[in-house]
C-alpha cells in the first residue's frame, strides 16, 4: 500500500514536470525579443541563419516535440546564448556549487533555528524569548542583498576575516552560506517555537511533568518531536529553494550557481537553458517535498501524508 | 544530506588557486568565437587568446606589427599587402600561414557564420563568390608568406581593424567545424591559450609558448572572473582579490576619486537617442532638430551623467586628427522657433512622444531629465516607457518607438566606425532615416584620402543637422588598476595588450 502510494506520488511528480515544461516552453516564447538579440543589431539574413541552425524557424509544435524528445533523453540541447556550450554542461557546472551551498545553509539553519525556537518556547515572555522574536523578525524583514552587503562590510572589510566574493576555497562559501541560511534559520526558529508552545501546554506534557520526568528528557522525547512537524512541512520547499541557489546571493558573491541562470536565462531569452533550469528546479522541489512528507509520516504516524 | 557528501560537494565546488593576474571582467562571455563575440567583456578575453596581423600600441592606439611584420596600403586603402613573420605557429605547435587568414576570413564571410563584422571585408568579387565553393573571393589571396587584400572601396583604417579579434585567424580545427558551430578556441594564436572556461565563473588562460612574441609575455596565467555586479567587482578589487576592474559603480566614484588606482579617462563611445523618422511629425527634420537643440547637455551631464562628458557631436573628439562637427548646442529659442515653423508652436498639436529605454536606474534618470527639458523648453509631452532590455531592443527593431536610448562604442579609432552606423543599409541604423545626401557625402569621403577627414566632418555636420539621432554623452572609462601592474596604459578604447603587461617583482617563469 505504502509502495503504491509512493509510486503514485512519483507519477504525479512526472506529470507535474511535464506540465511545468510545457508552460515554461510557451511562456518563454511568448515574451518579446529572442535569444539572438544583441546590443548590436544582426542583419536579418544572419538572424535567419541562426534560427535555422537552432531549429527556431520550425513551427511551434515541432519545436515543442523536439524539446520533449530531448527531455525524454535527459538532454536539454545547446544553450542559445552561451553558444558552443550545452545546457547539460551548464547544469553540471553550476549544480554542485548550488547543492553544496544550499545543503550547508540548510544544515546551518537547522542547527541554529531549532535550538533557538525551543529555547524561546521554554522561556516564554522572558528575555530570551523576546530576543529570539526580535532577531528572527529582523532577519525575516531584511532583504538578502542588504544582509549580504552588511556581512561583506563586517567580515571582509572591517574584520578582514573572509573573502568578499568569488570561489576557490571553503572560506569563500562561509559568507554566502550565512546569508542564505540566516533567514531560513529565523523561519525555522519561529515555527519550532510556536510548535513547541502548543505541545508544552498540552495535557500530555502536563502529565509527563507531573510524573516527574527530567526537563531535558521531557523536551527531547515529548516536545521536540511533535514540535518539528511544522518545521519539516516547511523544509520541503525551503530545501528546494536553497539547493537551487539564489540570484541575489550569487550575484553579490560572484558565485557560478544555478540561481542566477534561473533568472538570467529568462531575461536572455535563452529558451533551452530556461527550460533546463525550470525542469531541474521542479524535479528538486518535487523530490524535496516527497522527502519531507516521508519524514513527516515518520515523525507523526497519524499523518497520512502519502495517501 | 550525509556529511561526507556535503564535504565532497563543497570541495568539488572549490577550484584551485587563483592565477597571477585576476581580472574582474564583468558579464559572462556568451561565446568565445572571435568572429561572433561582440561584448567588451568577451573582447578582453579574446584579445588575450588571439593575435591579428597587427596589434595596437596601448598608449597611442596606432597599429604595430604583430603576425604581419610589415604591410603596405595602395589606392588610398583600397588594396593592402601584408607580409607575415616567418615560422609563425599556433599554440599546438602547428604552422600558421597566410592560408589560415584566407580560410578564417572565408568563414567570417560565410552567411551561416552570422558574424556581426561581416561588413568589414567588402572584398572585390564578393557578390560573385560562392560561399560553399573551394576558392576565396577574388579580392583575397595568399601567396607564400604574403596576404593580398583588395576591396571594392577604400578601407583606410584596415591596418587598425586587423588588430581586432574578429579579423584574427581561427585555428584549422575550428574552421573545420560544421557551418554555424561557434569556435571553441582550444588552439590559439595570441599571447595566451585557453585553459578552462566555466560558465558564470571564470575563463582561465595560460601563457602560449608558441606565440611569436612569447619572450615578452611574463604573466603565466590570467583569470577573467565573471562579475555580474559592479559592486562585487569593486569589493574583489578593494580586498586585493582582483587586479583589474574595467568599471566601477557610479555611486562609488566620489569615494574612489582620491585613490591612485582609479583614473577616469575618455572612452571612444557615445550615448544617444534614436529618433524614429517614420513616425508622423518626426519625419520633419525641423522637429527632430528642435528636440536636439532643446537638450541642455551640460546640465544633463552634471546631474545624471555619472562622470560622463556632454556630447557636442556624434563622434567622440578622441580620434585625432579628426575634428568632429561640434554642432550639438543648447539653444531653446532656436528650438522653439523650429518647432513653430514645423507647425507645432509651443508644442501644440504635437502628439505625445513615446520614449523607450531599457530598465536601469541611470537610463531612467536620463529619460526623466530629458522629458523635463523637452516639456519646459518646447512644451512637448512624452510618455516614458521603461522596458526590460530584451523587450526594449525588440521594440526598437520593430520601429515601435518615437525616441529610444542607444549607445555606440567605436571598434577602431576612426570617425567611420560611428558615421557608418547611420548609413541607410546599416542594420544598426534603426531610425528609418535613409537620406541619399548623407550616403553621397560618405561616398565622397572614400574617394579622396587627403580630404577624407574634412569630408567625413561635413557628413557628420549634415547628420547632426538632420538629427535622426540626439547625442547626449561621450563615455568615460572608470578602470581600477592595481599598482602592481607596472606598465598599464589607459586609452580611449580600453584596449589592453595582455601579452605586454608586467607585474611588479615578476620575472619570466613558466
Amino acid at each position: 500500500m505504502r509502495a503504491a502510494a509512493l509510486l503514485s506520488r512519483v507519477g504525479a511528480l512526472l506529470l507535474t514536470v511535464l506540465a511545468v515544461h510545457a508552460a515554461a516552453f510557451l511562456l518563454a516564447r511568448a515574451a518579446r525579443g529572442g535569444p539572438f538579440d544583441q546590443e548590436r543589431e544582426t542583419r536579418p539574413e544572419l538572424r535567419r541563419a541562426l534560427e535555422q541552425h537552432y531549429h527556431l524557424d520550425e513551427p511551434l509544435a515541432a519545436q515543442y516535440a523536439r524539446s520533449l524528445w530531448n527531455l525524454a533523453h535527459g538532454d536539454f540541447g545547446p544553450s542559445l546564448r552561451y553558444r558552443g556550450v550545452s545546457v547539460g554542461e551548464i547544469l553540471a557546472q553550476s549544480l554542485p556549487l548550488s547543492l553544496a551551498l544550499g545543503a550547508a545553509a540548510l544544515l546551518f539553519a537547522l542547527l541554529c533555528g531549532v535550538p533557538a525556537g525551543l529555547w524561546a518556547a521554554t522561556q516564554r515572555r522572558r528575555a530570551p524569548d523576546t530576543l529570539v522574536l526580535l532577531l528572527t523578525t529582523l532577519l525575516l524583514a531584511v532583504p538578502s542583498f542588504v544582509l549580504a552587503a552588511a556581512a561583506v562590510l563586517a567580515f571582509s572589510f572591517t574584520l578582514g576575516w573572509l573573502p568578499p566574493a568569488g570561489t576557490g576555497s571553503p572560506a569563500h562559501l562561509i559568507l554566502p552560506c550565512l546569508c542564505l541560511g540566516l533567514p531560513v534559520a529565523a523561519q525555522i526558529a519561529r515555527l519550532t517555537r510556536s510548535g513547541a508552545l502548543e505541545i508544552l501546554h498540552s495535557d500530555a506534557v502536563r502529565a509527563a511533568r507531573a510524573k516527574g520526568l527530567p526537563r531535558a528528557r521531557l523536551l527531547r522525547r515529548h516536545v521536540l518531536r511533535p514540535a518539528l512537524v511544522p518545521v519539516v512541512a516547511f523544509l520541503g520547499p525551503a530545501a528546494a529553494g536553497l539547493l537551487t541557489g539564489s540570484l541575489v546571493i550569487e550575484q553579490v558573491f560572484a558565485l557560478p550557481g544555478l540561481g542566477a541562470h534561473f533568472v538570467q536565462a529568462a531575461l536572455n531569452r535563452d529558451y533551452t537553458l530556461a527550460l533546463g533550469a525550470t525542469v531541474t528546479y521542479t524535479l528538486l522541489l518535487g523530490l524535496c517535498t516527497l522527502a519531507a512528507d516521508l519524514l513527516l509520516a515518520r515523525l507523526d504516524p497519524r499523518t497520512e501524508a502519502l495517501s | 544530506m550525509r556529511p561526507a557528501l556535503l564535504v565532497g560537494l563543497v570541495l568539488a565546488s572549490c577550484r584551485g588557486a587563483a592565477a597571477e593576474l585576476v581580472v574582474a571582467n564583468g558579464p559572462d562571455p556568451e561565446v568565445l568565437d572571435p568572429q561572433l563575440a561582440s561584448s567588451t567583456a568577451e573582447g578582453r578575453i579574446l584579445s588575450a587568446l588571439t593575435c591579428g596581423l597587427t596589434r595596437l600600441d596601448p598608449a597611442t592606439l596606432l597599429p604595430q606589427p604583430a603576425l604581419a611584420q610589415s604591410w603596405r596600403a595602395h589606392d588610398g586603402g583600397r588594396s593592402w599587402e601584408f607580409t607575415l613573420r616567418p615560422d609563425l605557429r599556433w599554440s599546438d605547435g602547428s604552422p600558421l600561414t597566410a592560408v589560415d587568414f584566407v580560410d578564417s576570413w572565408r568563414r567570417l564571410l560565410h552567411p551561416a557564420t552570422a558574424a556581426p563584422c561581416r561588413d568589414w571585408l567588402p572584398l572585390e568579387g564578393l557578390a560573385e563568390w560562392d560561399p560553399d565553393g573551394a576558392a576565396p573571393p577574388a579580392g583575397l589571396q595568399a601567396e607564400g608568406g604574403r596576404l593580398s587584400v583588395r576591396f571594392q572601396r577604400p578601407v583606410p583604417c584596415f591596418d587598425q581593424m586587423c588588430a581586432y579579434h574578429a579579423l584574427a585567424p581561427l585555428p584549422p580545427c575550428d574552421r573545420a567545424a560544421p557551418a554555424g558551430e561557434p569556435a571553441s578556441l582550444r588552439v590559439s594564436s595570441g599571447p595566451y591559450r585557453l585553459l578552462e572556461r566555466r560558465v558564470r565563473d571564470r575563463v582561465r588562460v595560460a601563457r602560449n609558448p608558441c606565440y611569436w612574441d612569447a619572450a615578452s609575455v611574463t604573466i603565466a596565467r590570467i583569470d577573467f572572473l565573471t562579475t555580474d555586479s559592479l559592486l562585487t567587482a569593486l569589493n574583489l578589487f578593494l580586498a586585493g582579490d582582483a587586479d583589474y576592474a574595467p568599471d566601477v559603480p557610479s555611486l562609488a566614484i566620489p569615494a574612489l576619486a582620491s585613490r591612485a588606482e582609479y583614473a577616469p579617462a575618455p572612452y571612444f563611445g557615445t550615448e544617444f537617442y534614436r529618433v524614429n523618422c517614420r513616425r508622423g511629425p518626426l519625419q520633419d527634420a525641423r522637429v527632430r532638430r528642435a528636440l536636439s537643440l532643446a537638450v541642455d547637455r551640460d546640465a544633463l551631464a552634471a546631474t545624471v551623467g555619472g562622470g560622463q562628458a556632454p556630447a557636442r557631436s556624434f563622434v567622440p573628439p578622441y580620434a585625432a586628427p579628426y575634428q568632429p562637427a561640434a554642432e550639438c548646442r543648447f539653444d531653446p529659442q532656436a528650438a522653439a522657433d523650429l518647432l513653430a515653423a514645423a507647425g507645432f508652436p509651443g508644442g501644440s498639436g504635437l502628439p505625445r512622444l513615446r520614449v523607450v529605454f531599457p530598465s536601469g536606474e541611470t537610463s531612467r534618470d536620463v529619460a526623466e531629465a530629458l522629458a523635463d527639458q523637452w516639456r519646459r523648453h518646447l512644451g512637448v509631452a512624452t510618455t516614458l516607457d521603461m522596458q526590460e532590455s530584451a523587450s526594449a531592443r525588440a521594440a526598437v527593431r520593430a520601429g515601435d518607438y518615437d525616441l529610444a536610448r542607444a549607445s555606440w562604442i567605436g571598434d577602431y579609432l576612426d570617425p567611420a566606425t560611428f558615421l557608418d552606423v547611420l548609413r541607410a543599409d546599416n542594420p544598426q541604423n534603426q531610425t528609418a532615416w535613409a537620406d541619399p545626401e548623407y550616403g553621397a557625402r560618405l561616398a565622397a569621403a572614400e574617394g579622396d584620402a587627403a580630404a577624407r577627414l574634412e569630408r567625413l566632418r561635413a557628413a557628420e555636420s549634415y547628420l547632426l543637422e538632420q538629427a535622426p539621432i540626439i547625442p547626449l554623452f561621450h563615455y568615460a572609462t572608470h578602470e581600477l588598476v592595481a599598482p602592481r601592474i607596472a606598465n598599464f596604459a589607459r586609452n580611449s578604447r580600453q584596449y589592453v595588450d595582455w601579452g605586454r603587461l608586467r607585474l611588479a617583482a615578476t620575472g619570466p617563469e613558466d
